[in-house]
């Protein structure tokens, strides 16, 4: 992800959702969403290659019995 | 503990009493469900003008229902642990045929078609409806602003906020106006109220509690939780509601309340307090409090080390995106057509979630699993973080009214910093008052367990506020 969010990417993603978007709100949600995106861009998020978001649900459950 | 009877002569009014006290003088027919109804609703009647806790008070129909539950308890017809208990929760949990507006213009006057399975549980164990209390529209918003209601205010300073979204429930629960409140945690949304007014509040393990028929924010991240005087009353609440729900498919798993592990004591617990992130850049107050609980769970018997965990920051802005795409994901279809019956500041979070790619979601919710054992693996045999709830205690409410303005996000993100990255691990919480601000504000910590050790926090409430008084604290109306 780049360090920073362009408006116009704001603004196609908000095209693709077929949700209205001003001009100027694109570029209010880009300088929002800057810091959260430049954070995880800080470095890749890694994990195995068969993590799937269920897999958050095996790790919660081997704590059950703890 | 006091005994019951005991502690209750001290008490001047029933709504004074903890829900636990409540309940069994109840049942104990010491006290009338009638005689308790009534306390309850001439307090409110005082305090609601200048808390706006409550979105509607249902004053008759909690009136008959409250002598039913004292003529059923004349017949031997005790209904279950929560029997004659009056109760009012967030306006997001639907009671069929009743009005849920969510916080919101969009759902003003909708009618609910079913009941919530945790109201639903705890009206079977006998407890019923005094009202509906206020929210942070849509439940996305840390501070209790509304710009459809007006704001809730904090018991304590009218002019401060109570902190959101379950803004009511903390108010309500702080000034005595009910004796618990069911709240919803998806980024700190039971806990910043639980700080800010000065009450006991407990987000659950994820996929713990059924949330069948709540309004939702993120299927990811929502929870639902109560907010009440103590430990033990929050222990009463999930131990109603907690377990499987075959409306939620996501409890399948979920284990019901364990009495035994909730009686634990708390010598020989590990308590750890992080080292950086939760620690960093607090208010003197706040770093006080911490220091005095750190001394408190000692005396208990519990070991204090200092904990490493993985770099919060980032667990945070992987919930953050979590949640901005599934709530926007939610209210895409409104945002289509009904954009400008939006708040300013729930408008414009709606539309930050429009800003991230489907790749981008994707990561960050695969990332949940391998996150979560990373924590574990940093944890060791840690039972328990102690971390505060906040940097500070309550800000006014003037201060952070920034509506959907330039430095909402800014403000948001700093309020919940402590909070979000909880909700990403989907660990249980008790957040429990700890101490006092200079300005006599509340100031709550958090007691941050490992999955499905909500038991072992209750426990550790239950003994902390045994050797503490700050839960027992009460504002009074100026």
């Amino acid at each position: 992800m780049p360090d920073e969010v362009a408006a116009e990417r704001i603004a196609a993603l908000a095209a693709a959702a077929r949700v209205p978007l001003e001009v100027a709100s694109a570029a209010r949600v880009a300088r929002s969403v800057t810091p959260t995106v430049g954070r995880l861009a800080d470095a890749p998020i890694e994990f195995p290659f068969e993590t799937e978001p269920a897999s958050f649900v095996v790790v919660q459950q081997r704590e059950r019995n703890r | 503990m006091t005994p019951v009877a005991a502690r209750a002569v001290k008490i001047a009014e029933p709504a004074q009493l903890t829900l636990t006290d409540l309940a069994a003088a109840i049942r104990e027919r010491r006290l009338s469900s009638v005689e308790v109804t009534r306390s309850l609703l001439e307090r409110i009647e005082r305090w609601q003008p200048a808390l706006n806790a409550f979105v509607s008070i249902e004053a008759e129909d909690a009136l008959a229902a409250a002598r039913a539950s004292d003529e059923a308890l004349a017949r031997g017809q005790a209904r279950g642990p929560l029997h004659g208990v009056p109760l009012a929760h967030k306006d997001m949990y639907y009671s069929a045929g009743k009005p849920a507006g969510c916080g919101s213009k969009v759902r003003e006057g909708w009618i609910a078609p079913a009941t919530a399975t945790a109201v639903g549980r705890l009206e079977a164990a006998g407890s019923f409806r005094l009202g509906a209390l206020h929210m942070a529209e849509f439940a996305y918003g840390p501070t209790g602003h509304n710009s459809h209601l007006g704001n809730a205010c904090n018991p304590w300073d009218r002019q401060r906020v109570t902190g959101g979204s379950s803004s009511g429930s903390g108010a309500a629960v702080a000034a005595r106006l009910v004796p618990a409140a069911l709240g919803s945690d998806t980024g700190g949304s039971i806990r910043l109220p639980a700080h800010f007014c000065g009450v006991t509040g407990f987000k659950p393990t994820n996929n713990r509690v059924s949330r069948a028929n709540a309004m939702p924010l993120s299927f990811t991240l929502d929870t639902v939780g109560p907010l009440a005087q103590t430990a033990e009353d929050c222990a009463l609440i999930l131990a109603t509601i907690a377990g499987p729900d075959p409306l939620d498919p996501t409890t399948a798993a979920a284990p019901s309340w364990n009495e035994a592990r909730a009686a634990v004591s708390p010598k020989g617990l590990k308590i750890g307090v992080p080292t950086r992130f939760y620690v960093d850049d607090l208010e003197p107050d706040v770093a006080a409090a911490l220091d005095a609980t750190i001394k408190t769970l000692e005396s208990l018997g519990a070991r204090v080390i200092k904990v490493d965990l993985p770099d919060q920051t980032r667990v945070s802005a992987a919930a953050l995106v979590v949640l901005a795409v599934e709530a926007t994901s939610y209210h895409a279809p409104w945002l289509r057509t009904r954009a400008a019956d939006y708040g300013p500041q729930v408008h414009a979070r709606l539309e930050n979630g429009l800003a991230y790619s489907a790749v981008e979601y994707l990561e960050a919710l695969r990332w949940r699993g391998p996150a979560l054992a990373a924590h574990l693996e940093a944890l060791g045999d840690v039972d328990v973080v102690l971390a505060p709830a906040s940097r500070a205690a309550a800000p006014t409410i003037a201060e952070t009214d920034v509506g959907g303005g330039p430095s909402a996000e800014a403000v948001i993100v700093a309020l919940t910093r402590f909070m979000r990255p909880v909700n990403y691990l989907g660990l249980p919480v008790l957040s429990v008052p700890a101490g006092q601000s200079k300005q006599n504000l509340p100031i709550g910590m958090q007691l941050i367990g490992r999955p499905f050790g909500d038991e072992l926090l209750a426990a550790l409430g239950v003994a902390f506020q045994a050797a503490t008084d700050h839960h027992a604290r009460m504002p009074t109306l100026p």
